[in-house]
């Protein structure tokens, strides 16, 4: 079945809490702060080896 | 006790708890708060706070983003009040905070575009984001340290927070009662 492309510069009205619904659905599973998480980790690493001597 | 600021929308995953809000000052900017896990620390499971500006058109987040939004208290009174709320996920774990302008890898960055006169030893840009947390936790300290304990990181060491100290990151956790 063909679909119909409609093009109008209209725009949609969202209420807030569906919008960021909706971008955390589209966030879910995604890393967002990976190289914070990596530093953060290396921190903690380092913290404990310094503890544990 | 919850300061006035946005309303946020929560998701929660393994090891995991994340809010989105929208600011609303000269735009409307839409913001991610992180709680994610990152290892042990004194067998205890940490999480590092991540924050920053979510993108509409690339779809990811800017955490070096400065905004300028006008509502800079609001913001922060936000992120300040989903900290209960991880809690509430996790309350027998840790939370670390580190600002994104911490490190060496912030100077490198920083340096090539940044119109302020620092000389190669020092960035007036460093560090200006875990020392608003810091701040805030020298102000409410007496209030908060009857729910929370407080420690301080440094490069090497981790002690208990003392109020007018600088620290590159902080540890929250939880006190039971």
């Amino acid at each position: 079945m063909k679909t119909k492309d409609i093009k109008t510069d209209n725009l949609v009205k969202v209420p807030e809490s569906a919008l960021l619904a909706l971008v955390l659905s589209q966030l879910k599973g995604v890393v967002l702060f990976p190289e914070k998480i990596e530093a953060a980790k290396k921190y903690l690493k380092h913290i404990n080896k310094k503890a544990a001597i | 006790m919850a300061k006035p600021g946005y309303h946020v929308t929560k998701d929660k995953s393994r090891l995991k708890v994340r809010f989105a809000f929208i600011s609303k000052g000269t735009n409307d900017v839409i913001k991610i708060i992180d709680y994610d896990y990152v290892g042990l620390r004194n067998d205890v499971k940490t999480f590092n706070l991540g924050f920053g500006d979510f993108d509409p058109l690339t779809g990811r987040v800017n955490d070096h983003a400065n905004t300028d939004n006008g509502d800079v208290y609001d913001v922060l009174n936000t992120v300040l009040n989903t900290v209960p709320q991880f809690f509430e996920e996790y309350p027998d774990h840790s939370l670390m905070v580190r600002g994104s302008d911490s490190g060496e890898e912030f100077i490198k960055r920083c340096r090539p575009q940044c119109k302020k006169k620092c000389n190669m030893n020092q960035c007036k840009n460093q560090n200006r984001r875990i020392n608003v947390y810091t701040q805030y936790v020298n102000t409410n300290y007496d209030e908060l340290a009857i729910d929370y304990n407080f420690l301080g990181g440094n490069e090497d060491t981790v002690e208990q927070f003392e109020k007018g100290k600088k620290y590159d990151t902080v540890f929250v956790s939880k006190k039971n009662h």
